[in-house]
């Protein structure tokens, strides 16, 4: 009988099993999720290019296409930048109460772990951001699971569930769900962020 | 306002207790709560926390605190803090940076290894500083024992040092294990906030290094400066060991025992079972027979911890036999797969080439590879490929070889593929010169083995998963070393051999950091692996001195006297004390296995760990039972089987033998030997395990070829020996041949010239003893001529079976050479000459007597087959020569006669020119029986085959002849070891 062995792994570069887009929606992840957590509207070059810096901290295995991603990840960001889209993120951002990156969390009916790219919080409402390279790689099976999470967590605060796209850049409401709905109906479906406890049930 | 430090014992469940308190703590319905972090020594202990936080949290939902291994909390704070981060680069990086700063580079940049290996001896040395956040200082004096370059970089330390940390400071990049002191020296200088920390609970450290020290401290300063909560947790009992106790009063923390409304359970007295065993294997087997009782319902209920990572193999061949998940967490040595092995062997053979000559022992394991066969398992041109170059070099036998002289024997179709096949094994290889080259060598090899590389699936075959973890590391690790320029701006020109090793040891000393994930089911853990962590049951093998503690790794430059020199601390086992302790106080169950075997002249020693022997004493001194025992190894003499039994499809394809290719004398002797080798060798067609070719064997074949080429001009002819040798140049054309089979390049030069000189004057004697045969003799016989008959001749015959269905049966044989000999006095004698290299091979007169006169046993079993081939005296020494005479009889009209039937004579010999007293040696040597024998071969010599054939069809097995003579020069005898118990073994399932 062959071993069930369940390992960790990365993918693999030789048998394409990530390609080089997928690493940079990480990476533009991740820029885009400090600026905006930090309220950071205004920022120069420099500091961009420190952020990609950073951001390649966390994945040293991208070592060999630190070029391409320092060529690419500046021409999504100053797009997004120098676009209306930017404004309109400042307007929904600038006076949150709190904000939250890639916050985790778990939800207990669906056994699942989820990672929001970004929570803003105001008094009286919720704002939820997700971040995607393209509109069409958005998933709403997904959001509808970070949407009962949030709403079981804080069933009063209104929810507004915003995407983010890089290419072409756009800010789309996906979803506004005011103080009074009830979401113990939306049908859930079994996506899973994280792989930690695939078989937790 | 002092931070508190928690004491949890270790036995009440270090982290489940940990969970309670957080849970009591911590609000995990507040979004607020993310930014808690939660920092462990070991990720492990992280994924753990994470585990049982989601187990214990009755809520629909909640959020997580980050959890964090101090490797990735560090890297979050020098992410967050440092404004302008560095490049981070591979550990293995470092050496090449060292190199580029060290004075020597020049000198020893010839000798690769021993560069690399002081390299990474220094490198340690640097690391040992850093941990004590300090620069080194010079060393005045050095030890005298240390090699001079060594001392030259102690003198200069401080220096060598800055001209590493400068070079690489203008390449603006760091290491993992160098991020403490970066951090360190930015929070010293910049002295930022962390206001993203909200909370801080470090749990699980031991001890620390004065650089982590100072980062502590730094936290603790700026986090009670915002008044968010920062606590520490040890695993501990109170009052906590010297380590600890040392750690609390450096960071000034104030230690308390965890309030026991937190605790997981009652403090529990593991149950701990000690046992002895002999070897690896019987530790394995008593784990198996365990865990075959136990069921897994959680991930922290078994775990089996490895010290030694090398048992990890044999563990998991044998726990094939559960259907539970795996999750195996420790550092896997790379060395033992399969593609490293291959990939070291590549780089061996460009070390070991000549020019454009490789060694073809060398080439052909290369070439052989089971990783290249499995890659062309499938029928087609390739695989034919890889059969046709095998050949070839077997057929070689020199001790070098090149590619044109492969290609010279392969078909023009095949050139193509073999030069790609070598373009990629061999050529890219050797024309490298830079790292951009041995970089796409690489990824062209790792390219060319894509097919081997699956996609990790579920229930996938172990080797093949760490294959492709193993490609990852080189991916990730290795290969990116080679792209960065930065790193070679300083080396010499044509550092090739640099270059090669520099790679090979990066090979050698890769380990793959395998991961358990998701957590599920049984956990496999390296030592350091299972801090913190408790279950239910523990199997906790190798308990054995020199894997637990494990030895100090040897460093010359950092030995005690140095570390004293140095002012560097010194640790003793204190650690790995603390670690044992807090493993055997964490389950409920604990199986300590380890080896212990008898000393003796040669065995291994298997002295148990010092804990083994702290253990008992202390169970002696508080007279506590102790649960020992030794493993009783079973022993078990598996009995062999005595046949290989025949099968319906057996004997019909012994029939088809028999119909379709008839039994040559190679067949029948065989079988006369040993029928077990008969169906390895005619049934199941397995090539024999390829024999290294003795120098013996190899002029055996010389001379075989020698006189074949010296008789084949007079093929048809007659010869007088005096003349002819007089006349014809054989000493040139023997010079010749010998030249041109290139014995220099197969044999080492002493042999080579001794073999010339035995072969040499082995053709010269038996040319003198062929003139002595011609020199007249008054009275005597004398040969006048003799004519060359035939050379390399098939006989055969077709006889009549009288075995049905078969209606007639082929029997033929090869042989070396038939004469004529036509003495004095008008006598002929037709000969069969077969060259022997065994200057002992003998026929044996006495055995052939009485073998006329013997009858055939009525049986067909194994005592009537060893009686029918003891006809022929031992090692059949007569078979072969009665053989070919019968052959030649029944072919008379082959060689037409002109004189007188009754003055001709038949007889075989064998050839042995080595034997320079007796080089021919006769199967008929006394005239008496000469009719006799004549009269056997004529009329009964052929029932004599048939039985054989009858015996080959109808006996129930194939008998296996262990005599150990036999089976010592047997080509199947490995085969044929393992069939006969796995044999038995089927049988018993059966």
């Amino acid at each position: 009988m062959p071993l069930n062995i369940k390992i960790a792994t990365s993918p693999l570069k030789l048998l394409h099993q990530a390609t080089l887009s997928q690493r940079l929606g990480e990476i533009l992840h991740f820029c885009l999720g400090f600026l905006l957590s930090n309220k950071k509207f205004k920022f120069s070059d420099s500091e961009l290019l420190s952020l990609i810096e950073k951001a390649l901290v966390y994945h040293p295995y991208l070592l060999m296409d630190r070029e391409y991603f320092f060529e690419e990840v500046p021409k999504f960001i100053l797009v997004l930048k120098s676009s209306p889209i930017w404004k309109e993120l400042e307007k929904l951002l600038i006076k949150a109460d709190c904000i939250y990156r890639e916050i985790e969390g778990y939800y207990y009916p669906k056994a699942k772990l989820l990672r929001a790219d970004l929570v803003a919080k105001y008094k009286d409402s919720l704002l939820l951001f997700e971040f995607k390279l393209k509109e069409e790689d958005l998933n709403l099976e997904q959001i509808e699971l970070y949407i009962a999470f949030l709403k079981a967590l804080f069933p009063k605060p209104a929810l507004k569930v915003y995407g983010v796209f890089f290419n072409p850049p756009n800010l789309k409401l996906i979803k506004e769900l005011n103080s009074k709905e009830d979401h113990a109906n939306h049908s859930l479906s079994n996506t899973t962020q994280l792989p930690l406890f695939k078989n937790f049930n | 306002m002092q931070t508190i430090a928690y004491l949890i014992p270790p036995n009440s469940h270090f982290l489940k207790t940990l969970t309670n308190y957080l849970l009591h703590n911590l609000n995990l319905e507040d979004p607020e709560s993310s930014n808690t972090y939660i920092v462990f020594p070991t990720k492990r202990a992280s994924l753990f926390l994470k585990y049982y936080l989601l187990f214990k949290k009755k809520a629909k939902a909640f959020f997580l605190p980050k959890i964090f291994s101090w490797e990735d909390f560090l890297l979050e704070l020098y992410i967050h803090l440092v404004d302008k981060p560095k490049i981070l680069l591979p550990e293995s990086a470092k050496t090449m940076v060292f190199l580029q700063a060290v004075p020597w580079l020049n000198k020893l940049w010839k000798e690769p290894e021993k560069l690399l290996h002081w390299s990474s001896l220094f490198l340690e040395v640097f690391e040992e500083f850093e941990k004590e956040g300090r620069i080194p200082e010079n060393l005045l004096y050095p030890p005298e024992e240390l090699p001079d370059q060594a001392k030259e970089v102690f003198e200069d330390l401080k220096n060598t040092y800055q001209a590493y940390k400068s070079y690489q400071s203008m390449g603006n990049f760091t290491f993992l294990s160098e991020i403490y002191s970066e951090l360190n020296a930015y929070l010293q200088k910049e002295t930022p906030t962390p206001t993203f920390i909200k909370g801080l609970y470090l749990a699980g450290f031991v001890a620390l290094r004065e650089v982590e020290k100072k980062i502590l401290s730094y936290l603790i300063e700026k986090l009670q400066s915002l008044s968010i909560p920062i606590y520490f947790f040890f695993e501990s009992f109170d009052p906590p060991p010297r380590l600890i106790g040392e750690t609390i009063a450096k960071l000034e923390l104030i230690p308390k025992i965890i309030p026991s409304d937190f605790l997981e359970r009652e403090k529990l007295e593991p149950k701990i079972h000690l046992i002895s065993f002999p070897d690896t294997e019987s530790q394995i087997q008593k784990i198996e027979s365990l865990l075959s009782e136990s069921t897994l319902n959680s991930p922290d209920e078994i775990a089996i911890i490895l010290p030694q990572p090398t048992t990890l193999l044999p563990l998991l061949f044998r726990l094939q036999n559960f259907n539970f998940p795996i999750n195996i967490t420790l550092p896997f040595p790379s060395r033992i797969l399969p593609l490293s092995k291959w990939i070291i062997l590549i780089l061996k053979a460009q070390r070991e080439r000549k020019n454009n000559s490789y060694p073809t022992s060398l080439f052909k394991k290369i070439f052989t590879f089971p990783l290249l066969k499995a890659l062309f398992r499938q029928k087609g041109t390739m695989k034919d490929l890889m059969e046709k170059v095998r050949l070839v070099l077997s057929k070689k036998r020199s001790l070098y070889i090149t590619k044109e002289e492969i290609l010279k024997e392969l078909e023009n179709h095949y050139h193509p593929h073999f030069s790609t096949l070598y373009e990629i094994l061999f050529q890219n290889w050797e024309t490298i010169d830079s790292p951009k080259e041995i970089y796409q060598a690489l990824v062209s090899l790792l390219e060319f083995l894509k097919p081997l590389l699956k996609d990790n699936k579920e229930n996938e075959e172990l080797n093949s998963l760490l294959t492709v973890q193993y490609v990852r590391e080189i991916e990730q690790r290795i290969l990116p070393l080679f792209k960065i320029s930065y790193l070679w701006e300083n080396f010499p020109e044509n550092h090739r051999n640099l270059l090669i090793s520099f790679l090979e040891n990066l090979l050698l000393t890769l380990e793959l950091p395998l991961y358990g994930d998701p957590l599920s089911g049984l956990q496999i853990l390296g030592f350091l692996e299972s801090r913190l962590l408790s279950f239910k049951r523990i199997f906790l093998l190798d308990v054995n001195e020199g894997a637990l503690p494990p030895p100090n790794t040897l460093n010359p430059l950092l030995t005690d006297e140095m570390k004293t020199y140095l002012n560097l601390p010194i640790y003793r086992n204190e650690l790995w004390d603390y670690y044992f302790d807090r493993l055997l106080n964490s389950a409920e169950e604990i199986f300590l296995f380890y080896i212990h075997t008898e000393k003796g002249k040669s065995d291994l020693l298997g002295e148990p760990s010092r804990y083994i022997q702290k253990l008992k004493w202390l169970s002696e001194i508080e007279k506590k039972h102790l649960k020992e025992e030794a493993f009783k190894l079973q022993i078990y003499n598996p009995q062999e089987i005595e046949a290989i039994p025949k099968t319906d499809k057996d004997v019909e394809a012994l029939y088809k033998i028999a119909t379709e290719r008839g039994l040559s004398r190679n067949a029948l002797e065989t079988y006369l030997t040993c029928p077990g080798k008969f169906y390895f060798q005619y049934l199941l067609n397995l090539k024999p395990q390829e024999e290294l070719l003795t120098e013996e064997k190899e002029i055996g074949i010389f001379l075989h070829q020698f006189f074949q080429s010296f008789f084949e001009p007079y093929l048809g002819k007659t010869l007088r020996f005096k003349e002819s040798l007089e006349n014809i140049p054989w000493k040139e054309h023997f010079d010749q041949l010998w030249k041109s089979f290139n014995f220099e390049e197969k044999i080492d030069p002493l042999s080579a010239y001794l073999g010339y000189k035995i072969a040499l004057a082995g053709v010269n004697k038996y040319f003198q003893y062929l003139l002595n045969l011609e020199k007249e003799n008054e009275g005597a016989d004398y040969i006048l001529e003799t004519q060359i008959l035939a050379i390399e001749k098939r006989l055969e015959i077709s006889a009549e079976c009288p075995i049905p269905p078969i209606k007639e049966v082929k029997f033929y044989g090869i042989v070396d050479l038939v004469v004529k000999r036509v003495s004095n006095h008008g006598k002929q004698t037709i000969l069969i000459k077969d060259f022997k290299t065994k200057p002992s091979t003998n026929t044996a007169p006495s055995v052939l007597k009485n073998s006329l006169s013997a009858s055939l046993p009525q049986t067909l079993d194994q005592e009537a087959l060893s009686k029918v081939a003891s006809l022929f005296g031992s090692n059949l020494c007569n078979f072969q020569l009665l053989f070919y005479l019968y052959l030649l009889l029944k072919n008379k009209t082959l060689f037409p006669i002109e004189t007188q039937p009754n003055r001709t004579f038949y007889n075989a010999l064998y050839v042995t020119p080595t034997d320079f007293e007796e080089p021919e040696k006769e199967l008929i040597r006394n005239p008496k029986i000469y009719p006799q024998v004549i009269n056997f071969l004529e009329r009964n010599f052929q029932e004599y085959l048939f039985w054989i054939l009858r015996h080959i069809l109808e006996a129930r097995e194939f008998y296996l002849n262990k005599e150990k003579k036999v089976c010592n020069y047997c080509q199947y005898e490995p085969i044929c070891k393992i069939y006969r118990r796995k044999e038995r073994a089927l049988w018993e399932r059966n």
